[in-house]
């Protein structure tokens, strides 16, 4: 008899579930994993699956060539791994895009059409985008200072947002 | 938007006002967007998601953005009441689900509303009732031009508007239409519709969102690709699949009535009647009544109620509304009496 095949997870149980993914030219890649691996892979069991799972799965699925080298790699901005990313299938920030694109071009190719962006940009911004920002941080120094009961300091900064919201109550 | 009164006004949605509203009750797009100096809400810490909103909030207070939104920040509502937000697809689940500082910028008359903190930091979405997609993405791409103008968004020449999860990355775009197609259903052809909706690469879903069921026989057409097309691309698209799909359901009533015209006739009737009567009735028949009912108008048979009332019970008659109607939180089984008693109401019956 032949002898069964083994999981490619765990690499001990026999494989039970096969999942064969034809690709655009007509290569086939092909999964086998056992019925455990496969249950906490969420592969073949059709009822339980959500759409983030799917999407973990393909992330998993398309971004294991020649990525190796992003293993041990981690986004020096929000400090996500790359094993983290393709386990959840979310990134962490927008410098991620940066980080991991070795990987995250093959996955996109594959779930959208094409990789490159043919849509809107953001309008050119400016004085507007830096004073909201500010703002946001002053107010957030606020409430810090207020908790801490450097009252000195809310004083400081209470004036220092008056003077940023009437000066944009002036140019409007 | 009332929140304490939640019959005082009906969504846009629910308006049945435009084309091909038999058959389409709404179009939606969303655009997702990012701040670029703040990590995604899944890993942001406290401090940085409460700033995000403060920046976030600031900005759509602008006097530029019309029609005016009003913030509610999720974090500080009663579960009823974000359950409420989500019955009226002003939310998601998981957005009133989560935790930490998050809101929803709602516009009076609900045709606008923008999820903070959700996925994405920012996930700005225009609904119109009946078929006007086209009207919907112009009315979003608007105020994505005057939010833009307020905050520093996360953007790649390469990749576009830069999300959470690779599926949205390139334009953030998703237009959906939600479409009731009862006939569709009684002649079993659901599966050979989703398939077919699939293969020109758009996605079919049910009432409320990714993973639920066709409730009410209401369903949700999609696109799935938002990289390598322009939004007015993905737009076409999906809008030009529409009238086929229309067509489909329309030829699929006639059929019905030319071949099955009191098996149908017995269906929609007896839904009314049961409707009428019944003193204890659950969420999903209601939903599946409603959509007798609501076919029973199209095609001429029931005059006596209209479509706009038929499409609002599809949402009072939900538990969270149901209980804000009520002024008070109730179980399943006082819900089940309570919802019995408000259609009978509502539909003028003793």
């Amino acid at each position: 008899m032949m002898e069964p095949i083994k999981c490619q997870c765990c690499n001990k149980k026999p494989a039970i579930v096969h999942v064969t993914e034809i690709l655009d030219g007509g290569e086939r890649k092909e999964v086998h994993l056992c019925d455990d691996c496969a249950r906490e892979k969420k592969i073949g069991l059709p009822d339980t699956v959500t759409i983030p799972e799917i999407l973990s799965n393909l992330v998993e699925f398309y971004t294991d060539k020649g990525t190796a080298t992003l293993d041990h790699t981690s986004c020096p901005r929000c400090g996500i791994s790359y094993q983290e990313f393709r386990a959840k299938g979310r990134l962490g920030c927008a410098h991620d895009y940066t980080v991991f694109k070795e990987a995250l071009t093959p996955l996109l190719q594959r779930v959208h059409q094409g990789t490159q962006h043919k849509g809107k940009m953001p309008p050119v911004t400016g004085r507007e985008v830096d004073r909201n920002l500010q703002l946001a941080q002053l107010r957030r120094q606020l409430d810090e200072a207020v908790e801490r009961e450097d009252y000195e300091k809310a004083a400081e900064l209470r004036d220092s947002i008056r003077n940023l919201t009437e000066k944009q109550d002036n140019e409007s | 938007m009332n929140l304490d009164d939640p019959t005082a006004q009906i969504g846009e949605w629910l308006r049945n006002e435009g084309p091909d509203s038999d058959i389409v009750l709404s179009s939606r797009v969303r655009l997702a967007r990012n701040l670029e100096d703040y990590q995604f809400p899944s890993r942001i810490s406290e401090e940085d998601r409460k700033e995000a909103v403060t920046y976030i909030t600031e900005a759509l207070s602008s006097s530029s953005i019309k029609p005016p939104l009003e913030y509610y920040s999720l974090n500080q509502m009663s579960e009823t009441d974000r359950e409420m937000l989500v019955e009226r697809h002003l939310t998601s689940k998981e957005h009133s689900e989560a935790s930490g500082e998050r809101g929803v910028a709602v516009s009076e008359d609900e045709s606008v509303a923008v999820m903070v903190n959700e996925e994405d930091h920012l996930r700005i979405q225009v609904f119109r009732s009946a078929f006007r997609l086209e009207e919907a993405w112009s009315a979003v791409n608007e105020l994505d031009d005057v939010i833009g103008s307020q905050v520093n968004y996360a953007f790649s020449p390469e990749f576009g508007y830069l999300s959470a999860c690779p599926t949205n990355v390139g334009t953030g775009l998703r237009a959906s239409v939600m479409l009731h197609m009862p006939a569709l259903a009684m002649s079993r052809q659901v599966d050979s519709f989703f398939r077919s909706v699939n293969r020109i690469n758009l996605a079919v879903r049910g009432l409320y969102g990714e993973g639920t069921e066709a409730l009410g026989n209401l369903f949700q057409v999609s696109n799935q690709v938002s990289l390598g097309k322009s939004e007015e691309e993905i737009i076409e698209n999906l809008a030009s699949a529409i009238p086929q799909i229309v067509h489909y359901e329309r030829q699929a009533r006639e059929h019905l009535i030319d071949q099955s015209c009191e098996q149908v006739e017995d269906r929609v009737w007896r839904a009314f009647g049961m409707l009428k009567t019944a003193r204890t009735i659950s969420s999903n028949e209601t939903l599946e009544l409603l959509s007798h009912v609501r076919l029973g108008i199209n095609v001429g048979l029931i005059d006596t109620v209209d479509i706009q009332t038929v499409n609002q019970l599809f949402v009072l008659t939900l538990p969270a509304h149901l209980q804000k109607i009520r002024g008070e939180s109730l179980g399943p089984r006082e819900r089940d009496i309570a919802r019995a008693d408000f259609i009978r109401r509502v539909l003028g019956e003793p």
